[in-house]
C-alpha cells in the first residue's frame, strides 16, 4: 500500500474504507454535496445545459458500488430533472418519457427527497397531434401525473415557447418565431418547502384538486383525454412526425382565434409563491424590417391575460414575487406585462444581458445597437410611468418593490436624483441606483416622481425602487427624455 | 473543577499501552471530557481504557489534540452548514493527515468513537478530497474497492442518473 513518513506499523487487521459505518460515509459524501447547476445563470440567456456541470461528484459516488449508491441516492436526487428529447424518428408520447422516471422515483421513495424538479423539453412539437392540429389543453394530466409522484418545492421548465405554451396552457403566437433566435425559455415556480404530510401540504393537494381544467375543455378534448384517464402511461399526447420537418410556424392562428384555457394547471397545481420567466434574446428580430411589430413567441401575453380585457391572469394569487428576464424585448411585448401587471408585492426586471452578447458579432448581424437601447428605454418608461402614476392604477397599488437587474442609465438617474432632491419628501436615495420610501409609517406620501399629476393618497404601494447601480449607456438616450416620463429612468 | 496545573491522566489503548496525557488535551474528546466530569474529581488513579483504539492511532489522535488544545470548543449544535460545505483544511491538519489510508480510516473511526468532531471533520474532508473530481473507476482504484455492478446495471445506473442534475 501507499506509504508515507508517518507510517506506523498497522495491527493485524487493516482498516479499509468499507469499515466506515454508513453514517460516516454519508458525512464524507455530504462534503461533496454541491449546489445544483440550475441555481446559477437563470438570469442569463436560457440554455438546455442549465442542469449540466463538468463536475458531478455525487454521480461518480453513485456508480462506485451498490452500497454507496443506496447511500447517496437521497442526496443526488434531491435535484431531479427530466429531459424530453427531440425525437429523430418517432415521437413517443410525452408520458413515455415521464413514466420511467416516475417509476424510478416511486421505487426509491424519492417523493420525500426531491425538492426541485427541472423539465427540459427539447421537443418543440409536443402539442402537435397526428392530424397536424395544434392542441393547447390536455397537459393538465401531465402535471397531475408528475405531482402525484413527486412534490418539489421548486419547478423549472426549460422549453421552446412552442412547447412551453401548452405546458403552461398559454396560447403562443408562432408565426414570427423564426425571427427570434432563442432555443428555449425558462419558467420557474417556487414555494416555501414544507414537510410532506403536513396540513399545509394536504391543503396544497386540495388546491390542486380544485384547479382542474374547465369542463368544456375536458369535453372538447374528450377523445384524447379518455386515453389519458385510462392509463397514466398515456397521459401524454398522441403525436407523430406527420408534419415531417415542418417548423413551428405551421401553427399560425392569431392569438384571438384560439380558445383560451380557463386556467393554467401548471400554476394551480401547487400554491407557488414566486415566479420567474426568462425569455432569452430578442436581438435577432431587430435585424428584420419593422422589428417593433414582430411578435415574439411567448407565453407572456396570454399568461397575464393581455389579449382581451376580460381575460384574467393565469398567475395564481399566491404568487407575490415575479421576475421577468429578457434580452432587449420589444416594448410592445414588454407592455403586455406592464399594462397587465399581476397582483404582486415584488417585481424584478432585467432587460439587458449580463454576458457579452453585444460583442458577439454573430448575434449582432444587421442589428443597430441603438435600436436595442431605445427599445430598452421604452420598456422601462412603460413600467416607470405605471409605478409613479398617482394614484396607482390596477395592481400597481399593491406592488411594493420594483427591482431592476440592469444598471440605471446614469444620465437619467442623475436627473431623477436632482428631481427628488428638489421635489422633496417621500423618497430618499439609499444607494447608487436605489430609492426607498422614507420611514416605514409613511402611508400617504405623494408620488414625488409624478407629482405634477396629483398628490392624492398613495397607500401601501411602492416603497423600494432599485437598480443594479448606475452606468452610462453605450448610446445616448437623450431622445427619450422628451417623453413625459422618460427622464426618470 | 481543575485542581491545579499540569493535571495529567492516563489513557490505555486496546493493546494495553498506557499513555500519559495532559487533561486539557484529552478533553478535546467529548467522550473523555464527559467521563471525567461524571467522575467529578473522585479517584483518577487508574488508567482510562480506550477499548476501540490501538496505541499507534491513539498517539496520533493525541498529537492532534495536543496541537489543537487551545482551540475554542465547538458549540454543541455544530451540525450547522458552517461545519459542512467546505472541504478546505488548514495547513497543519493537511500535513497531519498525510498518512496511509489505513491510518486515515483508523483516525476517523477513533475520532468518531472518542467524539472529537473537529478531527472527524478533518478526516472526512480528507477522504472527500480524495474522491473529488474522480471517475467511479478512479475512486475504486484509489480505495481498492471492488465493483459489484454488472455491465447491465452500470448501463441502467447511467440512465437513471440522467434524472438528476449534475452534482
Amino acid at each position: 500500500m501507499a506509504s508515507t513518513s508517518n507510517i506506523i506499523p498497522s495491527p493485524a487487521e487493516t482498516c479499509h474504507i468499507r469499515d466506515l459505518p454508513n453514517e460516516l460515509l454519508c458525512h464524507i459524501f455530504d462534503y461533496l454535496d454541491a449546489s445544483k447547476p440550475s441555481d446559477f445563470g437563470l438570469d442569463d440567456e436560457p440554455t438546455f445545459a442549465v442542469t449540466d456541470s463538468n463536475t458531478a461528484n455525487l454521480k461518480s459516488i453513485s456508480q462506485v458500488t451498490k452500497a454507496w449508491r443506496s447511500l447517496v441516492i437521497p442526496t443526488l436526487f434531491r435535484h431531479a430533472r427530466l429531459v424530453v428529447s427531440d425525437p429523430e424518428t418517432k415521437r413517443p408520447l410525452l408520458n413515455d418519457h415521464i413514466a420511467p422516471f416516475l417509476a424510478f422515483a416511486t421505487r426509491n421513495s424519492l417523493r420525500k427527497y426531491i425538492t426541485s424538479f427541472v423539465l427540459l423539453v427539447r421537443d418543440k412539437k409536443i402539442a402537435h397531434l397526428t392530424n397536424g392540429e395544434y392542441r393547447l389543453s390536455g397537459f393538465a394530466s401531465v402535471w397531475d401525473t408528475i405531482f402525484k409522484v413527486i412534490d418539489p418545492s421548486e419547478l423549472l421548465v426549460v422549453a421552446h415557447p412552442a412547447s412551453l405554451g401548452p405546458l403552461a396552457a398559454c396560447n403562443v403566437y408562432l408565426s414570427d418565431a423564426w425571427n427570434f433566435d432563442c432555443p428555449c425559455h425558462y419558467l420557474r415556480l417556487r414555494r416555501p418547502a414544507m414537510p410532506v404530510g403536513s396540513p399545509a401540504a394536504k391543503a396544497a393537494n386540495f388546491v390542486n384538486d380544485q384547479a382542474d381544467f374547465g369542463r368544456e375543455d375536458l369535453d372538447q378534448m374528450m377523445d384524447d383525454l379518455t386515453v389519458d384517464k385510462a392509463s397514466p402511461n398515456a397521459a401524454g399526447l398522441e403525436i407523430s412526425l406527420a408534419a415531417g420537418d415542418a417548423n413551428v410556424q405551421e401553427h399560425d392562428a392569431e392569438p384571438w382565434e384560439l380558445t383560451r384555457a380557463k386556467s393554467s394547471p401548471l400554476f394551480d397545481i401547487r400554491p407557488w409563491t414566486s415566479f420567474l420567466l426568462n425569455e432569452g434574446s430578442f436581438i435577432r428580430a431587430y435585424a428584420t424590417y419593422e422589428f417593433w411589430l414582430r411578435q415574439a413567441p411567448s407565453i407572456l401575453s396570454d399568461l397575464v391575460g393581455a389579449e382581451q380585457a376580460e381575460h384574467k391572469s393565469f398567475i395564481s394569487p399566491t404568487i407575490s414575487d415575479m421576475s421577468y428576464i429578457g434580452i432587449f424585448p420589444m416594448e410592445r411585448h414588454f407592455r403586455s406585462l406592464t399594462d397587465n401587471l399581476p397582483r404582486l408585492d415584488k417585481l424584478f426586471v432585467q432587460l439587458v444581458p449580463r454576458n457579452d452578447i453585444l460583442n458577439q458579432a454573430s448575434k449582432m448581424v444587421q442589428v443597430e445597437a441603438e435600436d436595442l437601447w431605445m427599445e430598452r428605454n421604452s420598456c422601462y418608461a412603460s413600467v416607470v410611468r405605471q409605478l409613479f402614476n398617482s394614484p396607482s392604477r390596477g395592481n400597481y397599488k399593491h406592488l411594493q418593490v420594483f427591482e431592476s437587474g440592469d444598471a440605471a442609465d446614469r444620465d437619467a438617474w442623475l436627473m431623477a436624483v436632482e428631481y427628488i432632491k428638489r421635489a422633496g419628501k417621500g423618497w430618499e436615495i439609499a444607494s447608487e441606483g436605489v430609492f426607498v420610501r422614507e420611514g416605514t409609517k409613511y402611508v400617504d406620501g405623494e408620488n414625488e416622481e409624478a407629482s405634477e399629476l396629483d398628490n392624492t393618497a398613495f397607500q401601501r404601494s411602492l416603497i423600494r425602487w432599485s437598480w443594479a447601480g448606475t452606468r452610462r449607456l453605450p448610446v445616448s438616450a437623450f431622445t427619450m427624455y422628451e417623453q413625459p416620463f422618460g427622464p426618470i429612468i | 473543577m481543575s485542581e491545579g496545573p499540569a493535571q495529567t491522566i492516563v489513557l490505555q489503548s486496546n493493546d494495553n499501552v498506557a499513555i500519559t496525557v495532559e487533561r486539557k488535551v484529552a478533553e478535546r474528546s467529548m467522550l473523555i471530557k464527559n467521563m471525567l466530569e461524571d467522575l467529578a474529581g473522585s479517584e483518577l488513579d487508574s488508567a482510562i481504557p480506550i477499548p476501540n483504539v490501538n496505541e499507534s492511532v491513539l498517539k496520533k489522535v493525541i498529537e492532534w489534540c495536543e496541537h489543537h488544545k487551545n482551540d475554542p470548543q465547538t458549540a454543541a449544535d455544530d451540525d450547522s452548514d458552517s461545519r459542512k460545505k467546505t472541504t478546505d483544511i488548514e495547513e497543519w491538519d493537511q500535513k497531519f493527515m498525510q498518512v496511509d489510508q489505513e491510518m486515515l480510516f483508523e483516525i476517523i473511526l477513533a475520532s468518531n468513537y472518542l467524539d472529537i468532531k473537529p478531527l472527524l471533520d478533518v478526516g472526512c474532508k480528507t477522504v472527500a478530497n480524495m474522491i473529488k473530481g474522480k471517475s467511479p473507476e478512479e475512486i475504486r482504484k484509489t480505495f481498492n474497492i471492488t465493483n459489484d455492478f454488472t455491465p447491465e446495471e452500470e448501463e441502467q445506473i447511467r440512465r437513471e442518473n440522467e434524472w438528476a442534475e449534475d452534482r
